[in-house]
């Protein structure tokens, strides 16, 4: 689908210098979106500074829903023009990502849903909403039994008898 | 969509990301659950960090060194106590002279001060068996003069007794630095089990036996003993 669309500053009304990005998802619905809202993504900014060294703007296709899509961008718009140190390329990576508690509310949704939303997080390149979104899973998990984490994980035993009573795994007590 | 085989094909970053916001045990437990896990937590310097940490009863530190070095230490300083081998000498030279240098300095020692009134008196320092740091039981039996004080270390499940005096009274067991030890007698229980605080005061929180600092005569500065 090679949608070429022309997206002239002109034709942005009342919003100063921000240009608008067409962001088309996986469902064909398409997204328009202030640019600088999405320059969290070092993907989404990756791909303008593609435009701007051809001066050829399009679309930009997204492998993900309009619903996850909608999500994130909820996500980017909040934390407009906040600075958050996960997310700069040039800072030392954190230790692990501090606890924000918006995004704890706005995390606190089905597990389906937030493993979609990292997985869009993980293909944009948002760095913050990964981490926040990893902490999110990783707390339904923690504390919980080998069976209850399969069914949380979605993962399916693959050991063998002898494997699984085997002393590899440190569980020595 | 189900969530069956869901995270399954996330790219390895995205479940190490997960994966790195559990502790030691969590961490244990998921690497049970299939093959793809069980080789991206054994294969990870960080995870299997946090996992040995765990298995010493260590939390981890501030982090002023990169991970591979921590696991180093931590290996150094795991491997130096076990190698610890509790004689007469080790033990009570150090009581003798009231300076024990590397370990009361260290800090996290309970002491014995008994008010034995005979001129000899048995302590027997026991080394209870801990499968996870590969020790295995074992008993020093070392005389002991008059009033001289015998240590026990509880994060090292080194615990140490004395035969009751005569006239009886209990010993008494403190735990905590040298100095504070001798003024804060606590009963003796049959296990170290009450949380200190380096000023010998025991822990306000109850429920974490956290221990103070006392890395600082080995390689582990940064890091704090949970018991």
């Amino acid at each position: 689908m090679p949608t070429i669309v022309s997206v002239d500053d002109s034709t942005v009304p009342g919003e100063g210098s921000s240009r608008l990005l067409l962001l088309v998802s996986s469902d064909n619905k398409h997204i328009v979106v202030e640019e600088d809202i999405m320059s969290r993504s070092r993907f989404i900014s990756k791909q303008v500074e593609g435009f701007e060294a051809t001066s050829q703007r399009h679309a930009i296709l997204l492998p993900f829903s309009s619903f996850v899509l909608n999500k994130v961008i909820e996500y980017c718009s909040h934390y407009r023009g906040y600075y958050l140190l996960e997310d700069d390329p040039d800072a030392a990576p954190p230790g692990r990502s501090p606890v924000r508690e918006w995004d704890q509310e706005f995390l606190d949704v089905d597990r389906n849903m937030l493993l979609r939303i990292i997985k869009a997080a993980h293909y944009l390149e948002i760095k913050s909403l990964v981490g926040s979104c990893a902490r999110a899973i990783a707390d339904m998990i923690r504390g919980k039994t080998t069976e209850e984490m399969r069914e949380i994980l979605g993962v399916e035993n693959d050991f063998t008898p002898e494997e699984e009573h085997s002393p590899s795994s440190k569980c020595t007590g | 969509m189900t969530a069956r085989g869901h995270i399954l094909r996330f790219p390895d970053d995205i479940i190490l990301e997960i994966l790195a916001n559990l502790e030691g045990k969590s961490l244990l437990t998921c690497s049970t659950t299939c093959h793809r896990l069980y080789t991206l937590i054994s294969e990870s310097v960080l995870l299997q960090y946090k996992i040995e940490l765990a298995a010493c009863g260590e939390v981890d530190g501030s982090p002023l060194l990169d991970v591979a070095e921590e696991m180093r230490r931590l290996r150094l300083y795991d491997a130096a106590w076990r190698r610890l081998e509790w004689t007469g000498h080790t033990g009570l030279l150090h009581l003798a002279d009231r300076h024990p240098p590397s370990m009361a300095a260290a800090g996290a020692l309970a002491f014995y001060s008994t008010t034995v009134s005979h001129h000899q008196s048995l302590t027997i320092l026991q080394h209870v068996s801990s499968k996870l740091r590969g020790v295995h039981e074992q008993h020093v039996v070392t005389p002991v003069g008059v009033g001289y004080n015998s240590l026990i270390d509880p994060s090292q499940d080194l615990l140490a007794y004395m035969p009751r005096p005569n006239p009886p009274s209990a010993p008494r067991l403190c735990h905590g630095s040298p100095a504070h030890a001798i003024h804060r007698p606590a009963p003796l229980t049959t296990h170290c089990s009450r949380p200190v605080r380096r000023d010998g005061r025991a822990h306000p929180h109850r429920g974490v036996r956290r221990l103070h600092p006392r890395g600082s005569v080995h390689t582990c500065e940064h890091r704090r003993r949970v018991l």
